[in-house]
């Protein structure tokens, strides 16, 4: 998802390219399979918030991400009827907390998938705490994050003694490795707050992160 | 649903060169390590547009390609190992059973139509494909993948392991935790993303590449087209990328620590930041954007590159060699040495 084209797709959607900019970013989507998957979901947000009545939640993960939906406007829950007031617009933040979300989401179903609802570790629902320079947006997606990840990593710890020790190895300093460039990155948005390529590194390696402990937890639970 | 019965139908005696000696030593998920002492090889017709799809939990898959619509399966395991082949629709499918549990060690020797797509999964596989001209899949956990060819679409993932890819016409998606990936003679699209290994790329012709690595060295050499998008960005590792005489691109390197280095003369710099500089060569009509957070950005001409990058793969190879004899003898597994400081680092400005 990050690349150069992604925070174009906002304006994209509302029309607010230029020609030069629309025939490119038109010319990549062609190529790109995550940046249609970003718009697709995009597309779908924005079709999905007018007709948005809420429902009772699933799993206890629901509530906080309704509220925190709601909360932060990335997705109105209003009653059906014409959107009123100007287009809905994504922020670069904005875009990668959805991002993230989405990731976090996909990361706890995995979980779910595998375990029942009861048998939570403890402490997987801790919340990151929110730093002055951390768009909110970005905090709130990362709690949501938090949460997949310490669901798998649970995963990973119990059936670690089910893979190949290379392979755990190889696993272990993986995630030290992405853990190491988060910090870093992290450490030097506090410096530099707006900086995007910081933010799409940031978002670009807790995606990994998840992705990676999501392939772990799935080889484990095909032993 | 055509169940074809399982073939298990010569007891041989263990054939060294169709052994994985990879697969046993490193997979624990066997708990007894029994001689591939029987064969399966049949030969099944297929019609266009079949796909294979095959499954292994440890061993390897080697496929070539052959002018005929038919797919031969010879596989080496385990007597209580069973391969089942069955035919679903458009799929053909190979998987091994158990008597008592999990399936063990299987070597597939598959040879396939060139038109055949490929979907190939294993835990502890090593899996190469040589010669076909169709789309393939193909994930392990821990093994190396090796293909020469594909097209279409070519989605390759191995968490501990290497990809080599060579002479693949069409997009390449790929992603590797540790061992690195290499590819060479492409022509199509590239995405690549990776954790630790370094990134070697050469004699790319796509519009559209982007790799992302978080600790390891990156090089492209390949044509850099009008109206193309180049995006390669590694966290701690160095990068280095050809830019050729005449090209028509828009180069921006975001940098943190690092620094820009040229083989050639830049031009004036369009725009320069503290972390962010950026450059017009000709019409300017590629986007190139390079970003390293700690490493360094280094842009050579095609031959320099060229020569540092054939280095850099002949030293690799040879410390692989070494690793394979190793293992080949039995040794104790002495862990590799890490790639990249004994390599040449792109972006190591002393070089």
């Amino acid at each position: 998802m990050p690349d150069l084209f992604t925070d174009q797709l906002s304006a994209y959607l509302d029309s607010e390219l230029d020609e030069l900019r629309r025939r490119r970013l038109e010319t990549h989507l062609g190529e790109c399979a995550e940046c249609r998957a970003v718009l697709g979901d995009l597309r779908a947000l924005i079709a999905a918030a007018p007709n948005y009545r809420g429902r009772e939640p699933l799993r206890d993960l629901w509530p906080a991400i309704e509220a925190g939906l709601e909360e932060l406007g990335i997705l109105p829950i209003t009653p059906a009827g014409p959107p009123a007031g100007p287009p809905t617009r994504f922020s670069w933040p904005q875009l990668i907390a959805a991002s993230l979300l989405m990731a976090a989401i996909g990361g706890g179903a995995a979980w779910l998938a595998l375990r029942g609802p009861s048998d939570r570790p403890a402490g997987a629902t801790a919340l990151a705490p929110d730093g002055p320079t951390i768009p909110r947006s970005i905090a709130y997606a990362e709690a949501q994050y938090d949460v997949a990840v310490a669901d798998l990593t649970s995963i990973v710890e119990e059936g670690r003694s089910r893979l190949d020790t290379a392979t755990v190895r190889v696993i272990d300093e993986s995630l030290r490795k992405i853990d190491l460039a988060l910090a870093e990155a992290r450490a030097a948005i506090q410096r530099d707050s707006t900086n995007v390529y910081l933010n799409r590194q940031v978002a670009a390696n807790m995606r990994r992160k998840l992705t990676l402990l999501r392939r772990a937890a799935d080889a484990i639970a095909r032993t | 649903m055509l169940l074809l019965p399982t073939l298990a139908l010569l007891v041989v005696p263990p054939v060294l060169g169709h052994w994985s000696p990879f697969a046993v030593h490193r997979s624990p998920l066997i708990g007894h390590h029994s001689p591939l002492t029987a064969q399966t090889d049949t030969t099944i017709p297929v019609g266009p547009g079949t796909r294979l799809r095959v499954e292994i939990m440890s061993g390897q898959i080697a496929v070539r390609a052959w002018d005929q619509n038919q797919v031969r399966v010879q596989a080496n395991h385990a007597p209580r190992t069973e391969v089942e082949i069955r035919r679903s629709g458009t799929v053909l499918s190979l998987e091994a059973s158990g008597t008592f549990g999990l399936p063990g060690v299987v070597d597939y020797q598959l040879t396939v139509p060139s038109w055949m797509p490929l979907v190939l999964e294993g835990m502890s596989a090593t899996i190469s494909i040589e010669g076909t001209r169709a789309a393939i899949e193909a994930e392990t956990i821990e093994g190396d993948i090796t293909v020469r060819g594909g097209a279409e679409t070519v989605k390759l993932t191995t968490i501990n392991g290497r990809i080599l890819v060579t002479g693949a016409r069409g997009r390449l998606e790929l992603e590797s935790a540790s061992d690195g990936i290499e590819v060479s003679d492409l022509q199509g699209d590239l995405v690549v993303d990776a954790i630790s290994g370094d990134v070697l790329l050469r004699g790319i012709t796509g519009k559209s590449v982007r790799v992302e690595s978080v600790s390891g060295n990156v090089w492209f050499e390949g044509r850099i087209q009008d109206g193309g998008s180049y995006s390669i960005s590694s966290h701690s590792g160095n990068i280095a990328i050809a830019v050729a005489e005449g090209v028509n691109a828009t180069l921006a390197a975001e940098l943190f620590s690092g620094s820009l280095r040229a083989g050639f003369s830049l031009p004036s710099a369009d725009e320069r930041t503290r972390h962010e500089q950026r450059y017009r060569f000709g019409n300017g009509s590629a986007v190139v954007q390079l970003e390293a957070f700690s490493g360094n950005i280094e842009l050579l001409r095609p031959a320099e590159l060229i020569t540092r990058l054939e280095r850099t793969m002949r030293e690799r190879r040879e410390r692989e060699e070494a690793r394979a004899r190793a293992r080949r003898d039995r040794k104790p597994d002495r862990d590799p040495e890490p790639d990249g400081p004994g390599d040449l680092a792109p972006g190591d400005l002393s070089q």
